[in-house]
Parts: structure tokens; sequence; C-alpha cells
């Protein structure tokens, strides 16, 4: 109880009130006592907290006090009970209506935001994940097997073909015999391509108003496990490129 | 604490609706009420309007109180509540520091004196409580609520703490705060032949 320094220790400020409101144990209250003889910080203390109490109570406003309910107590006893009731049964219900509000908010929010995350910057609106190989160089050698693919294994990539009308038409490429370096000039050319790593995917533009790059192209291409229809400048440059390979390029000039 | 003395019966009555037994429970609440806001607000006129509408929001919610057992704790912090609410609309108006500075000179008087009172004593008596309440009125609502219960309503730490829904040691904080800016008040004001114009203690 001793102090170290010239302070009260933190234990007795503690105390001091329990010893003032006379709930202190005999055997702390003897203790407190005996420091308090020794400690003018303590003793001080105390002092002043008697001092504060006494000036509190002193102070208080003298006069007379309210006798008798007043008419607006007597009115609020005289009300019926279930107006009261209903008064407090629409306090309790404002908070669970607010977390309502705040719910459908939300829910709202995440639905638009699911929306938006489908949605790519150059006005695709929906990714369709489908399952079937990808366009990769390191199957460019089963070529034979992935020809006889089955449909839904291929992979559908749809694109704006005609500015005016949004989406008319889907290519349809298969995923192995596409020549990687032909791949390349498409996704160059048209920028609208994503292949997947997993599988292949159907990118559907439907936005009449598509970028000016499909319609620089002079012709749309259609490509799928029999015939394939490429742009003019995609046939020319697979064709500088791979002359080799043209002969599984059958390529059909679209209407 | 307060309100113990209540029958458990009348309070019974009163919650399921008997008009009577509600009047009656009211008759014997309002003094206390009155007396918690006094300590509070310092003011009879602001008293007298907090107690009204507490009263009026006893009777209101008193059916829907959820444990009966609690009354006393229940009615001591729809009161402080209420108290609260009454200095945020303004009517207890709060004081700033700087006005206990302008009265201090001729408010330096022992308030502890137990002699007889001349009319000048008295007059200074009256207008040194007076500067002892607005100091009060200066305190945080925390400080004030924390101070008024535990050093005039003679409750404990813990039932302070309970009434004021915040921990023990949140209350013992408030206290010492409160009684550190009721020191430095007080000592604007001059009170002295007391401890309060000393120095605090240094910590």
């Amino acid at each position: 109880m001793t102090p170290d320094k010239q302070t009260p220790c933190d234990r007795c400020e503690d105390l001091l009130d329990d010893y003032r409101q006379g709930r202190l144990p005999t055997e702390e209250r003897k203790q407190l006592e005996d420091h308090l003889e020794h400690c003018d910080v303590c003793k001080a203390e105390l002092l002043f907290r008697n001092e504060l109490v006494t000036h509190l109570r002193n102070s208080m406003p003298t006069g007379p006090t309210p006798v008798g309910l007043s008419p607006a107590v007597h009115a609020a006893i005289q009300m019926p009970k279930h107006k009261l009731s209903q008064n407090s049964r629409k306090m309790v219900l404002i908070p669970w209506m607010f977390a309502a509000a705040v719910l459908v908010i939300f829910a709202v929010a995440f639905y638009n935001n699911r929306l938006t995350q489908s949605f790519d910057y150059d006005n695709i609106v929906a990714v369709q994940v489908m399952r079937g190989p990808t366009i990769h160089s390191e199957e460019k050698a089963d070529k034979k097997s992935a020809r006889k693919e089955s449909p839904s294994e291929m992979m559908d990539i749809g694109r704006s073909a005609d500015p005016d009308n949004g989406l008319k038409q889907e290519t349809v490429m298969p995923s192995a015999p596409q020549p990687e370096n032909a791949v390349n000039s498409v996704k160059d050319d048209n920028q609208l391509f994503e292949t997947s790593r997993a599988g292949g995917m159907t990118l559907r533009s439907l936005d009449k108003n598509i970028p000016t790059q499909s319609a620089a192209l002079p012709t749309t291409t259609t490509l799928n496990s029999d015939t394939f229809t490429t742009t003019e400048s995609l046939r020319e440059t697979t064709a500088t490129q791979q002359p080799a390979q043209q002969t599984w390029l059958p390529v059909t000039e679209n209407k | 604490m307060r309100f113990e003395n209540i029958p458990h019966l009348l309070v019974q009555r009163a919650r399921e609706g008997q008009t009577d037994a509600m009047e009656e429970f009211c008759l014997m609440v309002q003094p206390g009420a009155y007396a918690v806001l006094l300590s509070l607000l310092r003011n009879h006129d602001d008293a007298s309007d907090a107690l009204q509408d507490s009263m009026v929001r006893i009777i209101r919610f008193l059916p829907s109180m959820r444990d009966p057992r609690a009354l006393p704790g229940w009615l001591m912090r729809l009161l402080t509540n209420q108290a609260a609410e009454s200095r945020r609309r303004g009517v207890a108006p709060v004081i700033d520091v700087g006005e206990l500075e302008e009265g201090a000179a001729g408010a330096a008087v022992a308030a502890t004196s137990s002699q007889p009172l001349s009319p000048r004593r008295s007059a200074e008596t009256h207008e040194m409580n007076a500067r002892i309440n607005q100091a009060v009125a200066t305190l945080s609502e925390r400080q004030k609520v924390a101070l008024v219960l535990f050093e005039i309503e003679d409750l404990s730490i813990i039932e302070v703490a309970r009434i004021m829904e915040i921990t023990s040691g949140a209350v013992k904080f408030h206290l010492h705060e409160a009684r550190k800016n009721m020191r430095a008040r007080l000592r604007l004001i001059g009170v002295s032949g007391s401890s309060l114009c000393e120095e605090a203690p240094t910590r």
C-alpha cells in the first residue's frame, strides 16, 4: 500500500470509494486507514471527494416538489392499453423495416454487380463457358481426333458480324486443327476473342453499336469442323504464313 | 437503490393495464423520479418538464418491460436517458467554462459552514450553489450521470455500470474525469476553506 513515489497508488484510488461507501471488508479498511495516516496525497484525495459530495448535495435546488400527477400523466393512464401498445408496436417495427430496406438494397446491388461482372469492355454481354478443348499449340498434334469431336465439345465463338444487327452469326471453330498463328491473327484482328485454357467459350456481342473493329473486316468468317470461312485478310495471312496447311483449311466465303 | 420498495403485485397489476394500479404506481414513482431528474438537471423547471415526459414513457413502456424484477434499474435508466434527452433538446443550457470565471470573485464562500447564515452570507451561498450547478452542467453527460448516480444516489460501481450500460472500468474512468473537471471548475469558482482549491495530487 505504500506508494513508491509521491503519488497514491492506483489500488488506493479504487478503495477510497468503497471505503467512503462503507463497502470495504474490515481487513482492507484497516490497511487503507493505515495507509491514509502516512500518505498525504491519498488523504487529500479522500477529503476532496467528501467535500465534493457535500457541495453537490448542498447545491441541489430547493423548491416545491410536484404533488400529484399532471393532466398529461392522467391522460396517459386513461388511454386504452391497445393505443399505447400500438404506438410501441410501431416503434418496434421501425428498425425491422429499416433492416428490410437495407437488405433489399444490398440484394439489388449484388445482382447488378454480378451482371456488370459479365460485361466486357468490348460490349460483350454474356460469356458462356462450354466444355471443350482449347486452341493451343500443344493440342495441335491431335488434329484428327479433334475433328471428330461432338459439337458440344466445340468452342463457339460468336461475334457481331453486322454492326447494325448485333449478333447475327456465330463462328464455330474446331479446337485442334486451327493453326496457332491463324488464331492469333484472328485475335489480333478482332480483339473480341477470349480463349480459356480450361475450355472454349462463347462470346456473344449483342450491342448493336459494336466497335468498328469487326466492321472493318471485309467478310465475316464462319469456322466449323468441316468448313472454315475466314476474312480475306485472314486467308491471305494464313496463306502466306502457312502455305502447307491450306489443304486442311477449306475456305468458303460467307454470304 | 430507489424504487425498490414498490410492491411487486402493484407493478404486476399496472402492467396488466389496471388503471387504478397504474395511478398508484405513478404516485409512488414520481417523487423519486423527480429527485433523480433534479440531481441530473439541477433545475426545477427542467426537472418538472422532464418528469412529465418520463412518467408518460413509464406508463407507455411498463407493460412491455421484459423483467419486472429489474424495475429499479429500468426506471433509473429511463430517467437518465430522459435527462440526457432534455439536455440535448436545449432545455438545460450548457454552461461555458468562461462564465464560471466571470462570477468567481463574488462566490468565494465556504459552503460547508454549519453556522447560521446572515442574509448576506445566505445570498453568497445561494450564488455559490448556482455556480456549482453550472459547473456540474459543464460536465459531459456520462460524467454527470456517473457522478450523480455514484455520489448522490449512493449506487455501487456495478449498479451504475448496469444503468449506464457500460463496463465498470468505464464508470471509474468517467468518475475520475468528472472529479478532475469538477476540481478545476470549483477552483475557478473559488470555493475556499476546503481541499477543492488545492492542486490535484500528482499521479
